[in-house]
């Protein structure tokens, strides 16, 4: 069963899949509820930043589905702002057409495009 | 002091290591740090005559400190010792803090490198070592 606590404990450990040393804490907390292998080749890569040059590219969270007590869930984590390039991702606050016909942030739909 | 440079940031506390490998002291082992927040850095150390090694705090700065931006500074400890290699440290500091993981004091660790890391949920972030905290 998925609770609040379990959630914003995950959410707050989303940040460690950005290092590779980082990411192997991630993966001995999470290995039992989660269908996850070793260098977690599941884990989403993202890009933020602006412009063309000012770009960086790392893991941005993870996709993945539960088991054991978590069997039949799935879980989609994202990590938010832990970098200057982030933080200009967020400050690209345009609004963009999302071609399911909503309206999304342009920064986030600019780095989910690259997902 | 972090409030006369709000862009200060402790990226490592200071630590204190004794290495042993099977109860014996490591003289002379080659301690590599990696330090990994806004680049990565990396710095190397001896340890003495017992297997003692001190690892001094380290800052840096970023305006992202005055920023709403999550801080993590990743860490890793690898000794070389004998011609073997073992990762002792595996650390995401959450915490911009010195020493706000042992509430003000250095850390303080005894590391046997025969021993196998261990993953656990410390200092509300999650460190994995092989050592144990004196």
């Amino acid at each position: 069963m998925l609770t609040p606590q379990y959630s914003a404990q995950l959410a707050a450990d989303i940040y460690l899949i950005k290092k590779p040393n980082d990411q192997e804490i991630f993966f001995d907390l999470y290995k039992d509820d989660f269908d996850i292998k070793e260098n977690l080749p599941n884990k989403i890569q993202g890009k933020t930043g602006a412009f063309t040059l000012i770009k960086s590219t790392h893991a941005m969270g993870i996709a993945t589905c539960g088991k054991d007590n978590f069997k039949g869930q799935a879980f989609v984590a994202l990590k938010g702002t832990a970098s200057g390039y982030d933080l200009l991702t967020d400050l690209n606050a345009g609004i963009k057409r999302f071609h399911t016909g909503g309206s999304v942030h342009q920064g986030f739909y600019y780095t989910f495009g690259y997902l | 002091m972090a409030f006369l440079n709000p862009l200060k940031a402790c990226t490592f506390s200071e630590m204190k290591i004794r290495l042993t490998l099977n109860g014996e002291p490591a003289v002379g082992a080659k301690v590599i740090r990696t330090i990994d927040w806004k680049d990565e850095q990396v710095d190397f150390y001896t340890s003495d005559e017992d297997g003692n090694i001190d690892l001094p705090a380290k800052f840096e700065s970023s305006f992202t400190q005055v920023l709403p931006v999550e801080f993590i500074s990743s860490q890793s400890i690898n000794v070389e010792y004998e011609n073997n290699n073992y990762l002792i440290w595996i650390y995401a500091k959450r915490n911009p803090g010195e020493n706000s993981e042992m509430n003000g004091d250095p850390i303080n660790l005894s590391c046997e490198l025969s021993d196998e890391p261990k993953t656990e949920r410390k200092f509300k972030s999650a460190v994995k070592t092989s050592c144990k905290f004196i």
